[in-house]
């Protein structure tokens, strides 16, 4: 310590070990804290950045991406309702509608986005044809007058299968029958006696009953697995394989209405003012591309819940 | 700056004068004990000080690590979160969300270890000297593939194939 010394201090007039030596321990002291005062204030820095970090709301910009699926998905489907409702002539014809509505709404928010440099691809994918077999007030005949037909051929779900059985025109032993696939695998029994109706199914030679109603008519729905509103699970026709055909057996012995719309096809004894060929199912390609985010999807556009 | 001239300390002057009569007074006191008194009071006090500073600025850096860490894991929670509402709202091909966290925790490197335990899904935020650990719980649909990364520049990402989300590095 003495180097730190002026030179000749405490030399000569008895100012050995005087005060002012002692304040080089305070100055070495006094550095040292000022150091640990230093480290204290970047740790404070950090203090600080860390309630900045806190404030930050999600960066990557996720809830944008989702906003674009959200908005694209509504475009889909406003542009699936809308080719069904100008142009309802065939599946090509349907087809073409669809793509070209995604084709020109891909335009115009392709620019939209870039301007906030955002990429996005929208294409449809692909599409699934489908029928839509309504016939009301008939008996359950094929148009030629067939007792025994096929309503609708390779069938693997339906979105909407609605039967309204009216007036019985059989005896009390008589019976309709709705067959999915084979009639050992599954089929609707409708029958009437002296003014009850009974809805049953019979699955693999299992007879379920649903409902006894002396109700005038039955509803039977067989999407929503519903007799006259009330549950049905017999309904169900998950375990017939898929695909299958849907047939009517003893169609004379009642009269009524069905409708049926599917991803099969009309059966041979149909005619086109029985059904419109549709589109049962549209999937839709998104891609959302920012410097933070890459994501690509696929939508699937349906005319809702479906059946299997 | 040598003390008061010699004709000035006969003890007739104030200031310096009353320090010469000081130090007349203290004449068969020890120098050498005097000093070492002296130097010992210094140092205590100096280290006293240091000591106290130096746990202080421990303890506060500890506590902006904790802090910190628990700042980092939320945010990357979040991001997980955002990741799993995306792929769980359509049939998702690919995604891919990169995130900027901070590389250090007030000087500290730490590391984030994403667990999928019984009790649900963790991020574990471990920063390395100090040794502190903060565990923030986050919860998806999407299975979460446990991981360990270092923290910085972190993306999370959707394995089509597998059906799940990973955390890299």
């Amino acid at each position: 310590m003495a180097d730190l010394s002026p030179a000749g201090r405490g030399l000569g007039d008895g100012a050995t070990a005087d005060g002012r030596d002692r304040g080089q321990i305070i100055l070495v002291g006094a550095f040292a804290l000022a150091v640990v005062f230093v480290a204290l204030a970047l740790v404070m820095n950090a203090a600080i950045y860390t309630e900045n970090l806190a404030t930050r709301s999600e960066s990557a910009g996720a809830a944008d991406a989702q906003a674009f699926e959200r908005a694209t998905t509504n475009a889909a489907e406003a542009a699936f309702r809308y080719a069904h409702e100008v142009n309802a002539s065939d599946h090509t014809g349907l087809k073409k509608n669809v793509t070209q509505a995604m084709a020109a709404y891909h335009n115009v928010t392709r620019t939209q986005q870039a301007t906030s440099a955002q990429l996005t691809d929208v294409a449809v994918d692909s599409t699934t044809n489908g029928t839509n077999i309504t016939d009301t007030s008939v008996p359950f005949e094929s148009p030629a007058g067939g007792t025994d037909w096929t309503v609708a051929k390779d069938v693997n779900e339906s979105y909407r299968f609605r039967i309204d059985v009216e007036t019985w025109n059989g005896g009390s032993s008589d019976e309709l029958w709705i067959v999915a696939g084979d009639a050992g695998d599954w089929y609707l029994n409708v029958s009437e006696a002296s003014g009850e109706w009974e809805v049953g199914v019979n699955e693999s030679g299992t007879y379920t009953r649903c409902l006894t109603t002396t109700a005038s008519d039955v509803t039977i729905d067989l999407v929503a697995e519903t007799v006259n509103g009330n549950d049905c699970p017999a309904l169900n026709r998950s375990a017939v394989g898929d695909p299958y055909d849907i047939a009517v057996r003893n169609g004379s012995v009642a009269d009524g209405g069905y409708t049926l719309v599917s991803d099969g096809e009309a059966g041979s004894d149909l005619t086109t003012s029985q059904y419109d060929e549709i589109l049962y199912a549209m999937e839709v390609n998104v891609t959302y591309w920012t410097p933070e985010l890459r994501y690509r999807t696929t939508r699937q556009i349906t005319w809702g819940e479906a059946s299997a | 700056m040598r003390n008061g001239p010699p004709g000035r300390s006969d003890g007739t002057s104030t200031g310096r004068g009353s320090r010469h009569l000081g130090r007349r007074g203290s004449r068969g006191q020890s120098t050498a004990l005097e000093y070492t008194l002296a130097l010992a009071v210094a140092s205590l006090v100096v280290t006293g000080l240091l000591l106290a500073a130096g746990d202080f600025v421990t303890d506060q850096r500890e506590g902006v690590v904790r802090t910190e860490l628990g700042v980092v894991g939320e945010q990357l929670a979040g991001e997980v979160a955002a990741a799993d509402r995306l792929v769980g709202s359509g049939d998702t091909g690919a995604l891919a969300l990169d995130t900027s966290l901070p590389e250090t925790v007030a000087g500290a490197s730490y590391t984030i270890a994403v667990d999928d335990t019984v009790t649900g899904q963790w991020l574990n935020l471990t920063s390395q000297d100090p040794d502190i650990t903060v565990a923030v719980r986050l919860e998806t649909e999407t299975a979460l593939d446990p991981d360990t990364v270092e923290g910085g520049q972190v993306r999370v990402v959707y394995d089509a194939g597998d059906d799940h989300l990973e955390v890299r590095g």
